[in-house]
């Protein structure tokens, strides 16, 4: 009988019977219900998937045995058996309810809380309670399940109205007016359950028509008096008091307004909303605020309790939230007189917030109700008073003093004064020091303009340039030791493979010890890189990395020589060798193009120097070292490869080019020559190999154009024979209700169609914007940052393709994290802010993401300290952008003024800067000009440095009527004095920065006393 | 215990609740485990009510925070965990993990914080959910409200209250987090401190989007600013920035506020300094990565070979002392050296036996009332080292550990079809592994060097330790 009863349910459901099986599985007895389990379960697992059958070609239908399948589970299967299936397996609610109802087991309590735990399904799982409790199966709504009560936000409309389409269903005031009786202490009960996810009333309601929002439906309940009105008041300030989370807490205070409480009503509850001042939900907080100025405009506010109540909404982030309460305080002074003290002491904390117009506020408050000489007063505000904005500082100092007879005593309300003043530095020292140093790097510091401007007593800090071969690059502690070990190599390459952003120079290092050490092949070489050939070919099976020497990745390349080295065979990728080399087109290609003739000597068991590896750190190689392995190429009788010595004459540091081109007299061929000639040698025959030339010429020449090279090789573009040059200009168009904006960079030269596979300089000016930005090649951060290693010296041309990406994403319109390494290399103490470099800077410093804008912060406070920015480079690429409408000021207000903070010299060069940048006429600038105007008025008051620069005071001037912008630009320009004081303090800081670089400079070059 | 997790039996007397009691209320917390089953350490009162339930309720915060779900922890898994309390000779320490185990928060409630009367000494589990948040919130500063650290017998049937029992599987990273967390906040140095109020407006701001890499805490001016590149020196490392969001609502607290950090770990701590409260925060190197997989402590765990017969008599010489001092408790513990008490410590921290108080810089007597002697057992990288030395993978090099001390330790580990090299000199160890080339030392050893260690060590037999 059983064996046939189990037949038939399999026959059932592969008939996918619905009916049959419900009919098959009620009325049975327990023993007989169980000896159907095993084909219930069987049944259901073979069609739980969500197959679809193709029903003609073309055509698929849902499987329904897949709808079928689980029917039973609920009429056969123990607790302990549905539960391994997984609750998610019991069928609709209404069929399991009726299962279950028809069973009757003893598990149903149990059943009802596992139902109501699961997340993710529970308002399903909540059907199912509804549908047993509706069958009398349970006898009340466990209304102390938390998940019981957060299900009825969504399973009362998706299970109890859920059958019937929207259009047929009342609203849901109406709907649940139909099972009020047993929905009611659930209902009250929503009040204290936060939810998450979905199923929150804040969540169901955003999403929801307005009729079927809980907000409209329990206030309709409550209009209709179905529902306790003024229980439901107090019920919301409950939920408000709970600080459940801002998203969710919002609709209490929402649902709250919604019952548009009486000034009786609220007067009744105004100690509660008093409480809400304190509560950690911005929004709550601002909810109160708003309950309790609608009481005072009633005229029905305990001023006495609002006052004791006042301090948690001031110390609130939300500037609005503080001002609100601010100007209630004030209110409560004008109409309740005794109260003035108190009012005045409570407004004092006000002053500590960030934003001036707050501290403002509270200094007015002070001023009109205070008593300096209160103690208590006196206390809060002289913590606060070195924290308060400049434009405010004489203002509070004067009314302190007001109050203590001139004599306020210390930190009294006293103007903050830096905390580390550039006063202190000793501008007699620093001559001396500067004596004992190298006049060439004295000059290349920019010290001597600088003191001149001391002695003169002229105020004004200018940048020192230092672009070509001015001053030193080879830190000796930057120094990429080679590597001369098997054992080293094998960790330096795994290394390489694992930690890839960070190894863009151990990756040079591995490929120069291959190359090296090519013949080296210790008998057990197999054993000990046996982990690292195998974590290699991991990787390179993993295809994110793409193949190895096409320029994908740097990992891919690492492994690719690695396996190269250890199987003396090409690497194989999914069984293939590498695809064959194409014309390098990009930075990542032609270094992949180096890595394949690489392996390929590595596969031959060639060894060779590796000309291109630098010798240190950020892709340079000393000059004598290249000369030397010239030298070892000569005197082998190897050629060079075309793409290495192409790459090594553009890695050439200035340092010490004398004495190496005295060793290079003897080195052979046109390589020897174009070394010669990269080394500063006389000008003689140029060769052929055209990449080899212009990377000689830059090596050479690096910001100019060679006239020797370019009569003979002048098609390679910008950066080849010529330098580059650059016309900027902002682009814009616009598609619908946005303009998008773009950077559009003209070069001269005009780049070539078709780039030099073997020069690296001319790729970085590709022609057409999209080929511009894709100029670095490859797939990762790693990439780029290996690739901008090519070419040391050519900043202007990186930071120009940096420029031209940030620009076209300075609004964070898509995840391009690569264009952080842009930035990056300006971070370098020595990396000169050419035009294109300010013009990074400046763009980095208004980007959205706050990765590149604090990248951005971070470079120009170093390149102030280290003289290589000053007003004028940074206001000419902020001046060429503000008239374009590509950056906010705000944003530029933020990041300005975290720079300026750092010292007054910052503070000096940002004001500088700040001046500028702005253009004569305000109608030419961005609309949100408040806040870089009152970043300048502080910059200005705090310096006593009045705004002199004739563009600046039109643009303030051209800013009239009662705008925030317009009353901090009329107060930026009563801003007095010449920043005498402040501007020789930025003076000598700036000189004490410029003198130490010098030192570091001969340090490196052995010049020290 | 599954693999994952440990089943922990929460067993309270009655629920934790704030109660209103004689025109006051009283902050009742329930507890569960340590050295009684309910042991009652504390009543008395609050003097700041609402910053003492702030400062919990960001506690709270933290232990209930994911900041990262690890693939494979089931999100409900951990917002079950409760905090846990220690009542020592001069606090009491509330202490809790995030749910992803990558942040670490205590809250010292000192002397001036409280007036009561301490009744005894020791570490529970204190019964503090949701619910108990929702009831701080309510708490204000004109509200008299004492606060009860478990009840007595008397008390409790008086109230008749029904004991609250949960079984909670407490995710292994987890626990192992509390007890790492020591030997990573050790490391830290402090590096930063500044005024509360410029904490607060550092605090503010942070990016409101979640930062995808690690940024460097900088001095600018008096205050502090963040540095998206590592400074020259002088900064801390913090990943994971929107965790710092914590401190927020706490931060106007702060008379002073101090940052500590480890370049060489990445992870990084902040506290909170109230006068006679503080709040500490310690964050691991990545927002994916716990405190759990830190490794810190298993050199620790390795090392107790060595000092193996020392630690019973160091942690029975151990009072609930609120700052260690290692000489004293050597003395007491009968003339061990100070220093190899502050071996036997850090070897006791691993096991959860004492904390690290950054404030104090030194160790504090607490002992986490779960049942850890699994988690030596549990610490993969130690459990696989032993294997290897049980299954005889690892081959010493010719001197075999035996050359003198300064000669370095040579091993061939056998893997998976390849053989890595192990070497350990005085400069460090080095091993031919992927997971020793990515860290390069900064998570622990990995398994073959800790394997290597083991043998030259002399622990050849590769048998587990059991018990303390």
């Amino acid at each position: 009988m059983s064996e046939a009863s189990s037949k038939r349910l399999t026959e059932l459901v592969e008939a996918a019977d619905v009916d049959g099986i419900v009919a098959h599985v009620t009325g049975l007895s327990e023993p007989e219900r169980r000896a159907l389990a095993p084909a219930a379960i069987a049944a259901w697992k073979k069609h739980r998937r969500h197959d679809w059958i193709e029903v003609k070609k073309g055509t698929f239908k849902r499987d329904e045995r897949e709808l079928a399948a689980p029917i039973a589970l609920p009429a056969v299967c123990t607790l302990a058996e549905l539960r391994r299936l997984g609750l998610d397996a019991l069928p609709g609610p209404d069929t399991t309810a009726k299962l279950i109802a028809d069973r009757r087991p003893p598990w149903v309590a149990e059943l009802v809380e596992e139902l109501l735990e699961g997340g993710g399904r529970r308002w399903g799982a909540w059907a199912i309670v509804w549908e047993l409790l509706s069958g009398g199966l349970i006898d009340e709504p466990p209304i102390q399940h938390d998940g019981w009560v957060a299900g009825l936000v969504y399973g009362f409309g998706r299970s109890v109205c859920g059958p019937r389409l929207a259009r047929d269903r009342g609203a849901l005031a109406d709907e649940l007016a139909e099972h009020l009786e047993l929905l009611e202490p659930t209902i009250w009960r929503l009040f204290e359950v936060e939810g998450g996810g979905e199923e929150s009333l804040a969540a169901h309601d955003k999403y929801s028509a307005k009729d079927w929002t809980w907000i409209e439906g329990l206030a309709t309940l409550a209009e209709r008096g179905r529902l306790d009105r003024s229980r439901l008041i107090d019920a919301s300030l409950d939920a408000l008091e709970r600080d459940f989370a801002a998203f969710r807490a919002g609709w209490f205070g929402r649902f709250h307004e919604r019952l548009a409480p009486t000034l009786d009503e609220r007067a009744e509850r105004a100690p509660r909303y008093i409480d809400l001042l304190a509560s950690g939900v911005k929004t709550t907080v601002s909810f109160a605020l708003k309950a309790l100025e609608a009481l005072a405009k009633g005229k029905r506010l305990d001023g006495a309790a609002f006052v004791a109540g006042v301090f948690p909404a001031l110390r609130a982030e939300a500037k609005g939230t503080v001002k609100k309460a601010l100007a209630m305080l004030a209110r409560v002074a004008k109409t309740e007189k005794t109260l003035k003290l108190e009012v005045a002491r409570a407004a004092a904390p006000g002053l500590s917030h960030e934003a001036v117009d707050v501290q403002e506020n509270a200094l007015e408050l002070l001023e009109k109700l205070g008593d300096p000489a209160d103690p208590e007063t006196a206390e809060v505000v002289d913590e606060m008073a070195e924290h308060v904005a400049a434009s405010l500082r004489k203002r509070l100092a004067a009314w302190r003093g007001s109050g203590a007879g001139g004599d306020h005593g210390a930190g009294g309300g006293a103007p903050a004064e830096p905390a580390d003043p550039a006063g202190a530095v000793d501008a007699g020292h620093l001559r001396a020091r500067t004596a004992s140093l190298p006049e060439d790097l004295v000059a290349a510091a920019g010290i001597p303009a600088l003191l001149d401007r001391l002695d003169a007593g002229e105020l004004g800090i200018e940048r020192a340039p230092f672009a070509g071969h001015a001053v030193p690059r080879l830190d000796p502690d930057a120094t990429l030791a080679p590597i001369t070990e098997v054992d080293e190599l094998i960790d330096v390459a795994a290394a390489a493979l694992e930690t890839p952003e960070e190894s863009a120079d151990d990756a040079e290092r591995v490929l120069d010890a291959l190359s090296r050490l090519a013949r080296e092949r210790p008998d057990d070489l197999g054993k000990r890189a046996g982990p690292l050939r195998k974590r290699a070919q991991q990787l390179l099976d993993r295809h994110q990395f793409g193949e190895p020497f096409r320029g994908h990745t740097l990992t891919a390349d690492v492994a690719g020589v690695v396996i190269a080295w250890v199987d003396r065979a090409w690497p194989r990728v999914a069984k293939k060798e590498p695809s064959k080399q194409t014309a390098a087109r990009t930075l990542m290609e032609l270094l992949g193009q180096r890595s394949r003739a690489v392996a390929a000597r590595l596969i031959a068991g060639e060894a060779a120097p590796l000309l291109s590896a630098p010798t240190h750190r950020g892709g340079f190689i000393a000059a004598p070292s290249l000369v030397e392995r010239v030298a070892a190429l000569d005197a082998a009788k190897r050629e060079a490869d075309p793409t290495d010595a192409a790459l090594a004459l553009l890695r050439l540091a200035p340092d010490r080019r004398e004495a190496a081109l005295a060793s290079a007299a003897k080195l052979a061929g046109e390589l020897g020559r174009a070394v010669r000639y990269a080394l500063g040698g006389r000008r003689g025959k140029i060769g052929p190999l055209a990449a080899l030339w212009c990377s000689a010429a830059r090596a050479r020449v690096p910001g100019g154009d060679d006239p020797t090279v370019s009569a003979t090789h002048d098609g390679l573009g910008p950066d080849g024979a010529r330098a580059a040059r650059y016309t900027p200009a902002i682009r814009a168009r616009k598609s619908g209700r946005y303009t998008f904006r773009w950077l559009e960079l003209a070069r001269e030269p005009s780049p070539p169609a078709k780039s030099d596979p073997f020069a690296a300089a001319p790729m970085l000016h590709r022609a057409g914007f999209e080929d511009e930005r894709d100029a670095p090649g490859g797939w990762s951060i790693a990439s780029y940052r290996w690739a901008s290693l090519a070419w040391p010296l050519g900043r202007e041309a990186w930071a120009a393709l940096g420029a031209v990406a940030l620009a076209h994403n300075l609004d964070w319109g898509g995840a391009e994290w690569e264009n952080r390494v842009y930035l990056e290399h300006l971070v370098a103490p020595d990396a000169d802010l050419g035009p294109m470099a300010a013009l990074l800077l400046a763009l980095g410093l208004a980007a959205k993401e706050p990765g590149e804008s604090g990248l951005a912060t971070d470079i120009a406070i170093a390149a102030i300290e280290d003289g290589r920015a000053d007003g004028e480079t940074l206001g000419a690429a902020m001046a060429f952008l503000v008239p374009t409408g590509i950056v906010l000021f705000a944003r530029w207000a933020k990041t300005l003024a975290e720079v300026a903070r750092v010292s007054p010299l910052h503070a000096w060069v940002i004001q500088d800067a700040i001046e500028r940048a702005l253009p004569d006429d305000a109608k030419e600038s961005p609309r949100d000009r408040a806040a870089l105007v009152e970043l300048l008025r502080e910059l200005a008051i705090d310096a006593e440095r009045a705004i002199t620069r004739p563009g600046a005071r039109a643009f303030l001037e051209s800013l009239r009527g009662s705008s925030k912008a317009a009353r901090a630009a009329r107060a930026t320009l009563a801003a007095e004095g010449d920043g005498a004081e402040r501007g020789r303090a930025a003076m000598l800081a700036a000189l004490q920065g410029r003198v130490e670089r010098a030192e570091r400079w001969a340090r490196w070059r052995g010049d020290a006393g | 215990m599954s693999g994952l997790a440990v089943e922990h039996l929460y067993r309270y007397d009655g629920p934790s609740a704030l109660v209103d009691r004689d025109g006051g209320s009283l902050l009742r917390l329930a507890t569960s485990g340590g050295s009684e089953e309910h042991p009652r350490f504390f009543a008395g009162r609050l003097r700041q009510p609402r910053r003492t339930a702030e400062l919990l309720r960001a506690l709270l915060r933290v232990v209930q925070s994911r900041w990262h779900i690890p693939p494979a922890m089931l999100a409900r898994i951990i917002a079950q965990a409760d905090p846990v309390v220690t009542c020592d000779d001069a606090s009491i320490r509330f202490e809790g993990v995030s749910g992803c185990a990558g942040a670490y928060a205590r809250v010292d409630l000192l002397d001036g914080a409280l007036d009561g009367e301490t009744f005894s000494r020791g570490t529970t589990n204190v019964d503090f959910g949701p619910a108990m948040a929702a009831a701080l919130a309510k708490v204000r500063d004109r509200d008299e409200v004492d606060l009860a650290v478990g009840a007595d017998a008397v008390e409790l049937a008086r109230g008749g209250e029904t004991v609250v029992e949960r079984k909670v599987p407490l995710p292994v990273r987890w626990l192992k987090s509390f007890c790492e967390v020591a030997a990573i906040a050790r490391r830290l140095e402090p590096v930063h401190d500044v005024a509360g109020i410029e904490a607060r407006r550092w605090i503010r701001a942070l990016p409101k989007t979640p930062a995808k890499r690690p940024a460097w805490v900088v001095a600018a001016g008096r205050g502090l600013r963040l540095a998206h590149r590592e400074p020259r020196g002088g900064g801390v490392r913090v990943a994971g920035l929107s965790r710092l969001r914590v401190l927020e609502p706490i931060v106007h607290h702060a008379r002073r506020v101090r940052l500590y950090g480890d370049p060489a770990t990445g992870a990084c701590a902040v506290v909170l300094d109230l006068q006679d409260a503080r709040f500490e925060l310690v964050l691991s190197p990545e927002v994916w990565r716990g405190l759990s997989g830190e490794g810190q402590a298993l050199e620790a765990l390795a090392r107790r070979e060595a000092i193996a017969g020392l630690l019973p008599k160091v942690h029975a010489a151990l009072r609930w002392e609120g700052m260690i001092d290692p000489a004293e408790l050597g003395r007491r513990a009968g003339g061990v050296d100070a220093g190899d008490a502050g071996d036997a410590l850090a070897a006791l921290a691993a096991r959860g036996l004492v904390g690290w108080d950054l404030t104090g810089g030194g160790w504090f007597h607490r002992e986490l009332p779960f049942d850890l002697s699994l988690v030596e057992k549990l610490q993969p990288r130690l459990k696989a080292a032993r294997k290897l030395v049980t299954d005889g993978k690892v081959t010493l090099g010719e001197s075999g550990g035996a050359g003198g001390d300064d000669a370095p330790v040579t091993a061939t580990v056998a893997g998976s079809g390849v053989e890595h090299r192990v070497r350990l000199g005085a400069d460090g160890a080095r091993c031919t592994c992927p997971w020793f080339a990515k860290h390069r030392g900064d998570r622990g050893p990995c398994k073959h060097v800790l394997a290597t260690q083991l043998l030259a060590g002399g622990d050849g037999d590769g048998e587990e330790e059991t018990g303390a």
